[in-house]
């Protein structure tokens, strides 16, 4: 049931990006709501299950792309697997530090897309200052908004022990 | 018992990631031009063309309302422009009558409405409603009032994907509307695109407009591409440096229309025959 629930999330969330995602676009800067949805389902679920729901959630955004079939789906399971990860680390009891984790995740996802799509390209490093980073950062910000708003027992973690395996979702 | 069980989900962890990471791989370096990942990606749109449909059915609802008053507005403008372009198309018809001209084949268009959009860095695609069961086929060009809007490169039944000019793999053979020079567009990846091959001695200046030459048989002639933004001459080499910002309001674009015949409209009636 609970692993349904995450799937409807992300397919709602992959259908939000390519409906309404240009109304929260701000001069082509568009933020990325699936990498949102799945740090959002990553602090309940496991950590097999979201690298599998982020690849399933990347091929879906990749389907509607021109022959770049693959980028998503690899950038998403590995950001799904880092946020399990990361959020099983260590307890979060402030949104700081949950914004923190997220950043790290962000930055992961975007730089795998960024390098696939613009390896080779004359601009790089200009495209990753002009596009990449503003979207990076326009993510980042409508997390804090999101999650500002969400109950904080929908996010907080706690954790017993130290350690770097998610005992949590064990 | 309980290291036994945190072995096996490390196992399974580990092991789902590393097949995602190999598939995605697969997919990245192998499948991207291939039939049968096309058929990957043809499944994946139908599938987000059913969740998005309804969803743009719901928001075009919304701005219903708002869009017929300004298209009442806008009706009645065109009606007043209609009776003097009437008069000027009888004294053309006169005048090619005149001199000889063939009359010119209007183009066969099909509506779409746009569904959904890829808006990531540099990769620039829109999701229509129209597929091959409206006569939809991969490389026809997609226009709407403004000007060109991409070609399509992916169809399903019901829906396609059309790649947008400002998608950065673009290119079309352009030509200034002013002085008619020809020349090659393309986009840089950034928010305007580059106007090659126009030779120095050429007089550009910013506000001229770029339009499609029909010459590659791929896109109809006279379709607004974009506006000469900025001209750089003093660059070394033979052609000048023109930056042209794309004309089109992607970000607005809710509809577009779909050119069926484009072949005819160029003159490569070869094309259209085989089609």
């Amino acid at each position: 049931m609970k692993q349904i629930f995450h799937i409807v999330i992300l397919i709602v969330a992959v259908a939000t990006q390519i409906t309404i995602v240009d109304v929260l676009s701000v001069k082509d800067i568009s933020p990325d709501l699936v990498l949102i949805a799945l740090c959002f389902v990553a602090l309940r679920g496991d950590r097999y299950e979201l690298t599998a729901l982020g690849f399933l959630a990347g091929l879906l955004l990749d389907s509607v792309g021109p022959g770049i079939l693959g980028a998503n789906a690899l950038a998403k399971s590995i950001a799904g697997f880092l946020a399990v990860t990361l959020f099983s680390v260590k307890s979060i009891h402030h949104l700081y530090e949950l914004l923190g984790v997220f950043t790290i995740i962000a930055l992961v996802n975007s730089f795998i897309l960024h390098f696939i799509i613009f390896v080779g390209h004359q601009s790089f490093w200009a495209l990753l200052i002009s596009k990449t980073l503003p979207s990076l950062v326009y993510t980042i910000v409508l997390f804090f908004i999101f999650f500002f708003f969400l109950p904080v027992s929908s996010w907080k973690r706690y954790r017993a022990g130290g350690g770097f395996d998610s005992d949590l979702n064990y | 018992m309980h290291s036994y069980k945190k072995h096996k989900f490390l196992l399974l962890d580990y092991s789902v990631l590393t097949g995602s990471i190999l598939l995605s791989l697969v997919l990245l370096f192998t499948a991207n031009h291939s039939e049968k990942t096309s058929g990957l990606q043809k499944a994946g749109m139908e599938v987000l063309g059913l969740v998005a449909s309804p969803v743009q059915d719901f928001r075009s609802l919304v701005r219903v309302r708002a869009k017929n008053r300004r298209l009442a507005k806008e009706n009645a403008e065109l009606q007043l422009d209609l009776s003097r372009y009437k008069e000027a198309f009888r004294e053309n018809e006169r005048l090619r009558k005149l001199v000889g001209f063939g009359e010119r084949r209007g183009l066969s268009v099909v509506p779409a409405r746009v569904i959904g959009r890829n808006n990531m860095a540099g990769v620039k695609t829109i999701l229509l409603d129209v597929g091959s069961d409206n006569k939809i086929e991969p490389e026809l060009p997609v226009v709407s009032g403004e000007g060109l809007v991409g070609k399509i490169i992916h169809v399903t039944p019901n829906y396609s994907t059309a790649q947008l000019v400002i998608d950065r793999n673009f290119r079309a053979a352009a030509r200034i509307q002013r002085n008619r020079e020809t020349g090659i567009f393309e986009m840089t990846g950034k928010d305007f695109g580059i106007l090659s091959g126009v030779r120095h001695r050429v007089q550009i200046l910013p506000g001229d407009i770029v339009i499609t030459t029909g010459m590659e048989s791929l896109y109809p002639a006279g379709f607004v591409i974009g506006i000469v933004d900025q001209v750089n001459d003093s660059q070394p080499g033979l052609f000048q440096n023109i930056r042209v910002v794309p004309r089109v309001h992607f970000t607005r674009l809710e509809e577009a229309f779909v050119v069926l015949n484009n072949y005819r409209m160029n003159g490569d009636d070869t094309r259209a025959e085989k089609r």
